[in-house]
């Protein structure tokens, strides 16, 4: 891996915060794993949230009403029915909250974006988040994290989520993260419950250890998605090739 | 004379760039407007009102709007020409273009919605233009720009001509209530595609009108005070896909 930090340094600019991106279907949990991370970390960090609902605010207002940072810090954003678009094929509305946001409350350690709830193949572009946590929970089916997709398999963490409810939905929480620690080929994955503690703990170790490596600028952001492995044809017959192995591939013409 | 060039554009000026700035792809964040239709649905609007909603705001919004980004235009160029910029009075400089439509923006729900568009057409030009002296002058002088003043530093920053300019804001805007039509209300998209080349006519004459336009003196103080009540609205309500 190259050791060099990447050109816009988040040291060159004080006030830049370690923009963390929170995606994954609709009702997996992510306005209560943002809260959890608030109520366990607003002690030590510097904290905003930017939710993208769908139609209502009804995440800004769950996120105040917990009370786990002050409302003023908490702020939504309209994305015109696009919740796709707005955290990647156009991140102007997200970023400029974001940038007023770090402005308002300056210095912030940490900005978590929410998501609107959208399907699998959601993911941030790396022009709006430093990291994204994916999120999907045992409810929602225990195959799902090994259907794959470029959230499950290249977010930075994959949290797996509401894990207390296993027992009553037929779901086998250790098998369910060793399907999806395999489709991530060893990336990390996390099992939570906002109602066990260790759970808690891990998520809170995890997000502490992002935000020193954003500091130290030793974190590049990757972008998990949309590409899948794609046909080049050539002289030979032509071959198949992934860019996973490239991360600093610029886009590029086939 | 000035020559054309095959496409039927002037020398100097580019086609793509027209193109570019009226695409909805654009990465500017129009996606999360819609031009004030939403709150006028919620207000009571439907299919049958689209068309004269779409006509209404041509004729008031629209018209000052484009007078502003034809003299924002203007100033761009001076900018950017040797002589640099002139201050006798004519071209306005952009802050004060820019309080002059708040002047005869009564509504603070419109004036943030604009200085929102604004704000991402200036971050697209400077990551487009990242030397154009008017695109700096811009940041500098009104760092939250209303959406046409960014749109005219934008479109001539990136070879656009005024006349294009003036249609492009025109009908920007008339695209964005027809795109958040087919998000709020039962309509065909093709029908309301076709509603664009109905207003064709008008769109010309408020764009040709607005070429006209000197200084500050020709920037016109039309009201919809509907409009502006439905936006004001707006602001406190907790269900809706558009921020205005």
């Amino acid at each position: 891996m190259p050791e060099t930090p990447p050109a816009a340094s988040p040291l060159s600019d004080p006030n830049r915060s370690l923009r963390l991106g929170v995606a994954g279907p609709v009702g997996t949990g992510k306005s209560s794993l943002i809260a959890t991370i608030c109520r366990a970390m607003s002690g030590e960090l510097q904290i905003g949230v930017i939710t993208n609902d769908i139609y209502t605010d009804e995440d800004a207002r769950f996120l105040r009403s917990a009370g786990v940072l002050p409302a003023e810090r908490i702020r939504a954003v309209e994305t015109g029915a696009c919740p796709h678009t707005a955290i990647r094929d156009d991140v102007t509305t997200n970023l400029l909250a974001v940038e007023d946001l770090e402005a308002d409350f300056a210095p912030l350690d940490l900005v978590l974006v929410e998501s609107g709830g959208d399907n699998l193949t959601a993911t941030f572009s790396p022009a709006l988040v430093d990291a994204q946590i994916f999120v999907l929970d045992v409810a929602g089916g225990g195959d799902v994290a090994r259907k794959g997709g470029p959230g499950i398999a290249r977010a930075d963490l994959l949290v797996i989520n509401k894990i207390d409810l296993a027992p009553h939905v037929d779901v086998d929480v250790d098998l369910m993260v060793a399907d999806a620690t395999a489709a991530r080929e060893g990336g990390p994955v996390l099992a939570l419950s906002r109602k066990q503690q260790d759970t808690i703990d891990d998520l809170s170790a995890w997000v502490r250890a992002m935000v020193a490596r954003h500091r130290a600028g030793s974190h590049t952001p990757q972008d998990p998605g949309p590409m899948a492995p794609h046909f080049h044809a050539d002289e030979d017959g032509g071959y198949i090739h992934s860019h996973d192995e490239e991360p600093g591939a610029v886009p590029h013409r086939h | 004379m000035t020559s054309s060039v095959p496409g039927g554009v002037r020398a100097g000026e580019s086609a793509i760039a027209a193109f570019l700035l009226a695409d909805s792809r654009l990465p500017s964040g129009a996606y999360s407007h819609s031009a004030g239709l939403e709150p006028a649905v919620m207000a009571g609007l439907q299919v049958d009102g689209v068309y004269p909603y779409l006509i209404s705001r041509l004729q008031t919004v629209g018209r000052m709007e484009t007078v502003a980004a034809v003299l924002a235009h203007r100033r761009a160029r001076e900018i950017c020409a040797a002589a640099g910029p002139n201050d006798d009075g004519g071209v306005p400089g952009f802050a004060a273009l820019e309080a002059a439509l708040d002047a005869r923006t009564p509504s603070a729900a419109q004036r943030d919605a604009s200085r929102r568009l604004g704000r991402g057409m200036l971050r697209l030009a400077a990551t487009l233009a990242p030397g154009d002296p008017a695109v700096g002058a811009l940041k500098r002088e009104a760092p939250r720009p209303p959406r046409p003043v960014a749109l005219g530093v934008a479109a001539a920053a990136l070879g656009v001509g005024e006349a294009a300019l003036a249609r492009l804001c025109c009908y920007d805007d008339a695209q964005s209530v027809v795109a958040a039509a087919l998000k709020l209300l039962p309509i065909d998209p093709m029908s309301a595609t076709a509603w664009i080349l109905d207003a064709e006519p008008q769109i010309n004459a408020v764009a040709d009108e607005a070429l006209q336009a000197r200084s500050l003196e020709d920037l016109p103080a039309l009201s919809a005070p509907l409009m502006e009540h439905w936006a004001e609205d707006h602001t406190e309500r907790t269900r809706r896909l558009f921020v205005a």
